[in-house]
């Protein structure tokens, strides 16, 4: 007796209940809960079950209500289409898991009382009450899965069948097990679990127990103010078979289709193209000073501007005072090998230049500017007004319409990322892309004679 | 359960099979009319009752139906017990379907013995180009074992009238044969009450459930 240790840990920290159970023989657990089971014999000598009810993490209560709820149905849909296609899903590793721990409950169970060949009916019957006493602490833990395990296991074949063993449980413990497994009973559409699940589901403590149940009524009288028992976990089995039904019955679930938004293609543009900052980049990007840093952007997901990936990184030409004009021709250089997809670009050549050099400053940028292609503009050095600059990267690009409508960003040194531009950051390569600012302010602008790409 | 009380049938159907094979689907095709305008609570639902008229006898089914539960070790005697008749589904183009409903055939006969109505049906035959199952061989193991075999299609609705049709009838005649047995039993039994009543001790008590 001294041996035996019957541990029920419920940690919160990972929503983990656990039921630990272990002894030379567990048929000790009687004692150790006060009833007055014999010591056993043991033919289960060592072993030590651990329900551990890690599908507790996948199947808590708050995962299958609320908002995890849709997630669950998404997970759920994942496994029934997983199980289709005989592929292992990842997304729905949650309901896999649930499923392999219940079952590895269940299996134990019918082990243990059958393993061993030679046992007496009484002893078997011992090991029964054993599982039942299990069970029970399931029940008041509020662990319905692990508790339909044990359940299930003794009415597999294999053990329902042995009458003998059956009828010398007893007579508390047999109905102990027809009040448990009358949770699970089918009848009325499973309603005393769906029952049981609405009362107990958020509530802290097991209390519920029908008027004929009178061994959980016992226990629960007995345990006074019962430990606290926060959370609680379905058997995922129901939820699953209502998913099936209402998946059948209504492949495309009906509340999500009363929605009739238009799609607004701007919209998912901006949506897809704001990129998601990993801890180091949201630390490290801030900068201060000169940086308005009101918009990060993704660079773009669309062809012609996937061109002009980083991985592509030219260095900035800075040109000092001097030998600006020397370089432009390479400007034009540049602008002719571009994407043969564009049409002959007549005026492109001769235009940008002189805007860029009416202003010139202490000092030259060369930038690079893409929006279906690339361009290089000069650039004085933060002497030129956001305006002006997109008008000269408008005509280089033979863009027609309003430069208000269009924005400038600088594409800065982490992947993707852009700083809308106000002036030029010389930390970074002078790489821009020139975009649309909303939908559409006129007609459709069009860039070397195709329309702006459409999101795929 | 079978009584047939007001003269109506009450049959008990279960419906077993890899996960996937079209169970639902064959038995909300089934029911259909069930469903129009009613509230998704309908869907939780262990079983659904269906009525239909044979030769002027009403029979009632109740056609029950735990998918998605397939991978649960859970689905033991408790679900099929006091089962009438089972509908063993698996899906043309999944030979392991194919297996798994012959491990059910095996444990319905083990467990039940012949008093349960056994039918096979290959469903989703509008994949008829995909199918792996070879058609001989489901059928010759379907004659193997004594259960009619049906190919159906929950999609087109192929067959499936058919199938529920096919059950009820063999359940039917089951049933008034069993009763006919019942009726010679008793009154064999009768006779022997008259000189001593006969007691089956060797299993002791009988447990309560």
């Amino acid at each position: 007796m001294a041996a035996t240790q019957l541990c029920v840990a419920k940690r919160s920290e990972d929503d983990c209940a656990t039921l630990i159970f272990s002894d030379a023989s567990y048929s000790h657990i009687g004692c150790a809960l006060g009833s007055a089971a014999p010591p056993p014999s043991s033919a289960c000598a060592a072993t030590c079950v651990c329900i551990s009810a890690r599908s507790a993490i996948s199947t808590g209560t708050d995962s299958l209500t609320d908002h995890g709820f849709h997630d669950k149905h998404i997970k759920v849909k994942g496994f029934i289409w997983g199980v289709a296609t005989k592929i292992a899903r990842t997304d729905a590793a949650t309901v896999l898991a649930t499923v392999n721990q219940f079952n590895a409950v269940s299996f134990r169970v019918i082990s243990t009382v059958l393993v061993e060949p030679n046992l007496r009916p009484l002893e078997r019957a011992d090991i029964l009450a054993s599982w039942l006493d299990i069970a029970r602490e399931l029940r008041v833990l509020k662990n319905f899965s692990s508790l339909k395990a044990i359940i299930s296991g003794l009415q597999s074949n294999s053990v329902y069948r042995l009458r003998k063993t059956w009828a010398l449980l007893p007579k508390e413990k047999a109905e102990l097990f027809d009040e448990l497994a009358r949770i699970f009973s089918e009848d009325n559409n499973r309603w005393a679990q769906r029952e049981l699940l609405m009362r107990e589901g958020t509530a802290k403590f097991a209390d519920t127990v029908g008027e004929n149940d009178r061994q959980l009524q016992k226990l629960l009288h007995e345990r006074g103010s019962p430990g606290v028992s926060h959370g609680t976990i379905p058997y995922l089995g129901t939820f699953l078979t209502d998913l099936t039904m209402i998946d059948t019955a209504i492949p495309d679930t009906g509340a999500a289709n009363a929605y009739h938004l238009a799609c607004d293609p701007m919209f998912d543009r901006w949506f897809d193209s704001v990129i998601v900052l990993d801890d180091r980049e949201a630390h490290t990007l801030f900068v201060p000073d000169r940086t308005v840093n009101e918009s990060t952007e993704r660079a773009a997901t669309e062809e012609g501007w996937k061109r002009d990936s980083l991985e592509r990184r030219t260095s900035p030409t800075r040109l000092s005072h001097g030998s600006s004009s020397s370089s432009l021709p390479s400007l034009d250089v540049s602008l002719s090998s571009a994407n043969s997809g564009q049409k002959p670009n007549g005026k492109a050549g001769g235009a940008s230049p002189p805007h860029a050099a009416a202003r010139t400053g202490p000092d030259f940028y060369i930038i690079r500017v893409t929006f279906e292609s690339d361009t290089s503009i000069m650039l004085s050095n933060n002497k030129e007004r956001t305006p002006q600059v997109i008008r000269n990267a408008m005509l280089k690009l033979n863009l027609d319409g309003d430069p208000d409508a269009y924005t400038l960003a600088q594409k800065c040194c982490f992947q993707r990322m852009q700083m809308l531009y106000y002036a030029v950051n010389t930390a970074y390569n002078l790489n821009f892309i020139l975009r649309p600012r909303r939908p559409a302010p006129g007609p459709e602008p069009v860039a070397n004679g195709k329309p702006r790409g459409k999101r795929s | 359960m079978t009584t047939s009380a007001g003269g109506a049938y009450n049959f008990k159907v279960v419906l077993l099979g890899e996960g996937c094979v079209g169970k639902t689907s064959l038995l909300l095709r089934y029911i259909e009319d069930k469903f129009n305008d009613k509230h998704l609570t309908t869907l939780q639902a262990t079983f659904l009752n269906k009525k239909i008229n044979i030769n002027g006898k009403r029979i009632n089914l109740s056609i029950w139906d735990t998918a998605g539960q397939e991978k649960f070790h859970a689905l033991g005697p408790i679900y099929y017990r006091n089962s009438n008749g089972a509908i063993l589904v698996y899906d043309i183009t999944d030979e392991d379907s194919f297996v798994k409903v012959k491990n059910w055939v095996k444990e319905l006969k083990k467990m039940l013995g012949p008093d349960i109505v056994l039918l096979i049906a290959g469903n989703k035959i509008d994949l008829e180009h995909e199918r792996t199952v070879p058609l001989e061989e489901a059928e010759s193991y379907a004659a193997m074992v004594g259960a009619k075999h049906f190919y159906t299609s929950a999609k087109l609705n192929q067959c499936v009238e058919d199938l529920f049709l096919e059950l009820a009838k063999e359940m039917m005649e089951k049933f008034e044969q069993n009763s006919q047995k019942e009726v010679n039993r008793t009154s064999r039994v009768l006779v022997v009450d008259d000189e001593a009543p006969a007691q089956s001790s060797c299993c002791g008590g009988t447990r309560s459930n």
